[in-house]
């Protein structure tokens, strides 16, 4: 295999520095592994994409960060100054990217030691390999994945890789459309439409994703992760060609009681009014699936 | 006159029995007293203990992950490899050479080479140095602050049980091409053990899974409360009890662990003969109901909640979420017959499904069991055309026998309706009878093993082409 280059990219909001650190020591260890077991594992770049109010980082944290983990990968931060969401602010980050491959995590993930190991097997021994998931614990993702051969409809961007190329050729994810749900999804599925390439999911290479179950044992949002879902299941449908969808999910919003439904109805209103809507893609269906609420069979749901 | 004796002599050794419990109690509470004025060593406050036979690397390396996620690394960690080969050792010792140095600095291994599966929680209580100890399972799940709740937990209510949340999650293992091991989840959740402790529903069934407990390490040392080594199975909720009669129990609801339960592959479930769960069980019955509880637990009722009864609607078909579910009122008297009720089901609108759960735990036959819908007008819903399916195997008409957990019975019915009420009742047995519980193999019907085969010889074919 070529030498494998990596730029590691993560987007954070108002995260503790304990919590930072604590994610990259485990990615310290995976990449130190990693360059024992992976054929052609290189360099790698870690980035942070920072669109907190005020810099979580300063000059003498950066600089902390970079000489305790020179060793194992080099270190930069971007200050963005705005909330970019995680849409742009990975498109930010991944514009004129050299490495060969990206990956992206949320900040507060951690990953486990063989991870590496596990991700690349998917890009050495599979040529239509678009996009490689890593399995997500405690709470596993509830999508649906074919056992044999690990294929999947979409990958959840909490923890992924994916080749620079792909990136680059789908002129990466939609921030024009998504701010902080389902841009993982499209990416997906332009990823499957654009690139004819697939996506796998490897459920050995785990990451750790800190989720709060309900006393139910169910997942609990907060408004702002109840906005933008609302928002971005709108933004879902009318993008990728489902207008009956589009037009119920309006009017269910609309007449809802939650003012965070409402308020996800009027943005896409308003858009629309405006005639800044994206312009419908997969008409016919050829990758998007609309399975009631969810974009692929679940195993189970949450 | 011997009968008389004997009740003599019987009351003469229960309140020995309460005299002892009693002396241990007291020594508690000056301890709390002592660790409140700050007299007590309290470095770490929480030692987490993990017992492994080595068989589960896949999974052990994601609980050590879930370890290295903890937001509070204040504790100690005790893995004890329990009868493993050295090469199991050298691996185990690997894994955790792999982890965060704080987490390396935190783990100690301590291996041990006797016993049933029960000598290694008292090996590990009698070397762990924390003021609380709590038990992983390798196949545990659990969240990251997991650590933080119970330090939390200990700070506040120090000397009782830290009783938390847990959720059971079916779970599975695949393989890969390469012959490795997947562990795949294939159900939500449950919250059936989101519950407060209480108890008197304990004496008679296991609601607190071990990885939501934390005990406090006093018992242990200073009041002799150990674990039963007798015991092979269901050694937790011995020690559960004994410890909580004279300690008592505090609630954390929130849920901090995930219960794997395993579909395949193998558990302690699985190890253990039907005859040692079931002889434990019952001597564990008979230990609970002779114990003296010192403890003042404060039972007003409210505490009660029915053993496992759960109903779920849908008006999506076979749809069952854990946000749709009922706990419904029931009586059960001492025949055995239970009667549920669950009124005001209208409020849900029109419904296509409906699951009824008897129970929570397996092992269970439901005998004479009878439902009836009652429509909005009064009327009953015919159930001619509903389809009706269960996970157990209805053995005669309208009786099933269930041997994994969670028992269900479900409805879906021809055409969504407004159900105003439903009412259920049944005869439950909480043992199954040898010959049920070895049930014969069900052969496949006769054509679906021909088309199997005609599958079979085709993909033969096919790979020799």
């Amino acid at each position: 295999m070529d030498k494998i280059t990596l730029q590691i990219q993560s987007i954070i909001y108002k995260n503790s520095k304990e919590a930072l650190f604590s994610a990259l020591d485990n990615l310290e260890i995976a990449i130190k592994v990693a360059r024992k077991e992976v054929e052609g594992f290189s360099d790698v770049l870690f980035v942070y994409g920072d669109s907190s109010p005020s810099q979580q980082l300063s000059d003498i944290d950066v600089k902390e960060i970079s000489e305790r983990y020179k060793d194992v990968f080099s270190f930069k931060y971007r200050y963005f100054n705005k909330n970019t969401g995680t849409a742009l602010g990975h498109n930010m980050l991944g514009e004129g990217c050299e490495q060969k491959y990206m990956m992206i995590m949320n900040p507060d993930v951690k990953v486990s030691p063989h991870f590496f190991r596990h991700i690349f097997k998917f890009f050495k021994e599979k040529k239509d390999a678009g996009l490689v998931e890593a399995r997500q614990t405690p709470i596993e993702h509830q999508k649906e994945y074919n056992v044999k051969t690990l294929e999947t409809d979409w990958a959840a961007t909490a923890c992924c890789v994916f080749p620079t190329e792909v990136f680059n050729k789908v002129k990466g994810f939609d921030n024009d459309s998504f701010f902080m749900y389902c841009d993982d999804l499209d990416f997906s599925w332009r990823i499957r439409l654009f690139c004819k390439l697939k996506i796998y999911y490897s459920p050995q290479a785990i990451a750790y994703h800190a989720k709060t179950l309900s006393v139910s044992g169910s997942w609990q949002p907060t408004d702002a992760e109840k906005y933008y879902s609302a928002e971005a299941a709108i933004f879902m449908a009318h993008k990728w060609s489902n207008p009956k969808r589009c037009k119920k999910l309006c009017f269910n919003f609309s007449n809802s009681s939650d003012p965070q439904l409402k308020k996800a109805a009027e943005t896409f209103l308003k858009r629309k009014e405006e005639g800044t809507l994206p312009t419908p893609i997969d008409k016919t269906h050829k990758v998007a699936r609309f399975y009631g609420d969810y974009y692929s069979k679940n195993r189970f749901v949450l | 006159m011997a009968d008389q004796m004997k009740k003599i002599e019987q009351g003469m050794q229960d309140r020995e029995k309460y005299l002892e419990a009693k002396a241990k109690y007291d020594r508690l509470l000056k301890h709390i007293k002592e660790f409140k004025e700050g007299k007590v060593n309290d470095k770490p406050l929480l030692t987490c203990i993990m017992r492994t036979q080595g068989k589960r690397r896949e999974a052990l390396e994601e609980i050590l992950l879930c370890l290295s996620a903890q937001t509070c690394h204040d504790f100690e960690f005790i893995i004890i490899p329990h009868k493993v080969s050295e090469d199991s050792l050298k691996e185990i010792t690997e894994m955790i050479s792999e982890l965060p140095k704080w987490l390396q600095d935190n783990t100690r291994i301590c291996p041990l080479n006797e016993g049933n599966r029960t000598t290694p929680l008292n090996y590990g209580f009698s070397i762990a140095k924390g003021l609380y100890a709590a038990i992983i399972d390798d196949d545990d799940l659990i969240m990251e602050d997991y650590v933080e709740t119970f330090i939390n937990g200990i700070k506040e209510n120090y000397g009782t049980i830290l009783h938390a949340y847990t959720v059971p999650q079916d779970w599975t293992v695949i393989k890969d091409k390469n012959n490795e091991n997947i562990l795949r989840a294939i159900a939500e959740p449950l919250d059936i053990y989101c519950r407060k402790f209480s108890i008197e529903n304990e004496m008679t069934m296991n609601f607190c899974p071990l990885m939501g407990q934390c005990f406090p390490l006093y018992a242990f040392r200073e009041l002799d409360i150990k674990f039963d080594e007798s015991l092979d199975t269901t050694e937790d909720w011995d020690y559960l009890m004994r410890c909580a009669a004279i300690c008592g129990v505090t609630d954390i609801k929130r849920v901090v662990a995930v219960y794997r339960m395993w579909k395949t592959g193998e558990s302690s479930r699985t190890a253990h003969s039907k005859k040692v769960w079931d002889d434990n069980y019952k001597m564990l019955v008979k230990r609970f109901s002779e114990m003296q509880i010192i403890y003042p637990f404060k039972n007003t009722g409210e505490d009660r909640f029915p053993i496992g009864v759960e109903a779920f609607y849908s008006n999506k078909k076979g749809h069952f979420t854990q946000g749709k579910h009922i706990i419904p009122k029931f009586d059960h008297d001492d025949n055995g017959l239970t009667r549920v009720n669950i009124p005001n089901l209208e409020k849900y609108g029109p419904l296509i499904s409906f699951r009824f759960d008897p129970d929570s735990n397996g092992n269970r036959v439901v005998n004479n069991f009878a439902i009836k819908f009652i429509l909005e007008d009064g009327s009953e819903l015919s159930l001619e055309k509903a389809n009706k399916y269960t996970n157990g195997v209805e053995h005669v008409k309208d009786s099933y026998t269930f041997l994994d957990d969670d028992p269900q019975i479900c409805f879906n019915f021809e055409k969504a309706v407004v159900i105003s009420r439903v009412e259920i009742q049944y005869f439950i047995d909480e043992f199954i009878k040898d010959k049920q519980y070895k049930p014969k193999k069900v052969r496949r019907p006769f054509i679906k093993r021909v088309k199997n085969k005609i599958k079979k010889i085709l993909r033969w074919i096919k790979s020799r082409l």
